[in-house]
């Protein structure tokens, strides 16, 4: 679906996109990268707004560049606020219906169903200066989804939304995405885009640091080990009682020693340390893989409920510092 | 589905651009000509006699050329740069030949609000002509001094052409000729230096008005100067009468449908030349860096 091939994309001395080469099958993707690492420039270079500077850009086949027709097939939803302040959402959404080709009444009909969907009806007549931030992310939508594109583009699109507008939005992605439909979703928040479990592409200064699905990514940082000091554990396996290269897991069941004591039997588990009000296990391992192949085990052999699962460098900060490690040979 | 879509940004923006701002502006120059029309009838000089324009078809032109050209300097220059500054831009360049079709469809909006305008103003003018009587023989025999049957011929063309219905129907054909031209020039200025497309645009017509009076080649590529021709023949207008100091600055023997038919080329030029700066370049706004 989409191809770069060592794209490169300069504005004067600003290199806003650095060698990037991936290909991309029809499914859903997360664009993830902090500020000004480039996400909105890849996307201008998907949607045909930005050349290339070196490299080459393929969009269903087709370099985007000039290529006016294929636009139909995409649908982009930019980080950009709607700022037309005194025409309503109805209007300016039919019109940007209207400019994909479709006549009156066919626009008409798709700009109704659209802002349905994002359940903006009740105040589609309204002007959109009146808007709250969030009313106006889901006019942004609609816009895009009016035509059904088959690539849907989403630039940040839960900023503004309120805890019901996200779980909305993320369920309006998920149908979209059932309907054999392809997203991406560019995003500074690590958990709002792994909530559609797409692909991920990690971007950071213009550079993919990596590229594919979460479990990939994982396997990438958990192979190669972070150096945890002054985290002494409470029960360390002989052998780790010194520094030692783990990665953390925090895990919250309703029976966290049964947890801990099936986990001390895996090889692989360094440390484990109980918290004081003794609802978290924070287990320390050389292997992210192996815990994921012994929780569901042990999750149906001892009849645990599990509450949360997450890792130390869950935060997307931590991701990039270890992908930036990486990317510069440091681990 | 071009013309649909030119079409669709039209009217969408000949809604949205009905704002208070905007009817304001379009008041206050549509009431420029009719008030100082006005003020100059009502005023006498130091004898006590009052104030008269004896040529009121050319001050009316100039008045309107001056409307014509601050209405498209106002509303056409800025139709790409004030999307990229409303950061609206991405929204129209990833809609299939949106960017060509909505600069269009503003271009036309640009044409039908500097119409508006100038046609309001040249209807209020004529009104106020109509109060008023214009003398000029005075204007003939003081200025011109030409031998008495050419005065005659002179003083005959003049008063037929300051009647308010030849103004009415010489002035306006012009104004909506040049509205088109005007506009098809200003975008294409707005598109190849959008951050300073008015200075540019300012520039440009001083520039053209001077080249319009300038007895050569190059005049016939300026828009004022077709549009002086073709005013001073839907009017009837005899400049060969006057002196030829005069008659060569203003008009040639060209057929009217010749300068016609160059205004009509030199806007789908300058339209041709926007579409392919909007194919051929990139716009983004900084943003988006």
């Amino acid at each position: 679906m989409i191809s770069f091939k060592s794209v490169s994309k300069l504005y004067g001395l600003v290199n806003g996109v650095n060698d990037v080469s991936m290909e991309l099958s029809p499914g859903a993707f997360g664009l993830l990268g902090p500020n000004g690492s480039g996400k909105t420039t890849l996307i201008n270079l998907i949607t045909g707004q930005l050349r290339p500077t070196v490299g080459s850009v393929e969009i269903f086949g087709e370099n985007p560049w000039g290529r006016e027709e294929m636009l139909s097939q995409i649908g982009l939803c930019p980080a950009v606020d709607v700022l037309y302040s005194n025409v309503s959402a109805f209007e300016w959404v039919n019109y940007q219906t209207r400019l994909i080709g479709f006549d009156w009444s066919e626009a008409r009909e798709r700009t109704l169903e659209a802002l349905a969907t994002v359940g903006m009806s009740d105040a589609m007549h309204r002007k959109i200066g009146g808007y709250s931030l969030g009313m106006r992310q889901r006019t942004k939508l609609a816009q895009a989804i009016a035509h059904e594109p088959d690539l849907l583009i989403l630039d940040e699109p839960f900023n503004g939304l309120d805890p019901i507008g996200r779980q909305e939005m993320t369920a309006l992605l998920r149908r979209y995405l059932a309907n054999g439909k392809s997203i991406i979703l560019a995003s500074h928040v690590l958990h709002e885009v792994e909530e559609i479990n797409p692909d991920l592409m990690l971007l950071s200064n213009g550079r993919l640091l990596a590229h594919g699905s979460p479990q990939e990514i994982r396997d990438v940082l958990s192979n190669q080990q972070e150096l945890v000091d002054g985290n002494i554990p409470e029960i360390a396996r002989p052998g780790f009682e010194d520094k030692v290269r783990i990665t953390e897991l925090f895990i919250r069941c309703n029976d966290n020693y049964i947890l801990a004591k099936r986990l001390f039997d895996s090889q692989q588990i360094c440390s484990l340390a109980i918290s004081k009000d003794k609802t978290e296990l924070t287990v320390g391992t050389t292997s992210v893989r192996e815990v994921y192949t012994l929780l569901p085990e042990i999750a149906v052999k001892e009849n645990l409920e599990f509450y949360e699962f997450r890792s130390a460098d869950g935060s997307l900060d931590d991701l990039f510092s270890s992908l930036m490690k990486i990317h510069r040979g440091e681990s | 589905m071009f013309v649909r879509k030119t079409l669709a940004t039209f009217v969408f923006e000949f809604s949205r651009s009905l704002t208070t701002s905007r009817i304001a502006t379009s008041l206050v120059l549509a009431l420029f000509a009719p008030v100082m029309l006005v003020l100059i009838g009502f005023t006498v000089d130091i004898n006590g006699v009052r104030n008269q324009i004896p040529f009121p078809l050319f001050v009316l032109s100039i008045f309107h050329l001056l409307a014509l050209f601050l209405a498209v300097l106002l509303w056409a220059t800025p139709v790409v740069y004030s999307e990229l500054e409303g950061k609206t831009w991405s929204y129209l360049s990833v809609r299939p030949y949106g960017k060509f079709c909505s600069t269009l469809g503003k271009y036309l909006n640009a044409v039908a609000w500097a119409v508006l305008t100038t046609t309001l103003s040249l209807t209020a003018s004529c009104l106020v002509i109509s109060y008023f009587v214009w003398d000029v023989s005075f204007f003939v025999d003081n200025q011109i001094r030409p031998p008495e049957d050419v005065a005659k011929q002179i003083r005959e063309g003049l008063n037929n052409a300051n009647s308010p219905v030849v103004i009415w129907y010489s002035l306006f054909p012009c104004l909506i000729l040049g509205a088109f031209a005007f506009s098809a020039i200003f975008v294409h200025i707005g598109l190849l230096a959008h951050k300073r497309g008015m200075v540019f645009a300012v520039i440009y017509g001083i520039v053209e008005t001077a080249f319009s009076f300038l007895p050569a080649i190059v005049r016939q590529l300026t828009i004022g100067f077709h549009l002086r021709n073709i005013g001073l023949k839907t009017s009837n207008l005899d400049v060969s009468a006057l002196p030829p100091q005069f008659s060569n600055i203003l008009a040639t023997e060209t057929a009217i449908w010749v300068h016609v038919l160059a205004l009509l080329i030199i806007t789908a030029i300058h339209l041709g030349l926007a579409i392919y700066w909007l194919h051929s370049r990139e716009y983004i706004t900084a943003e988006e860096v």
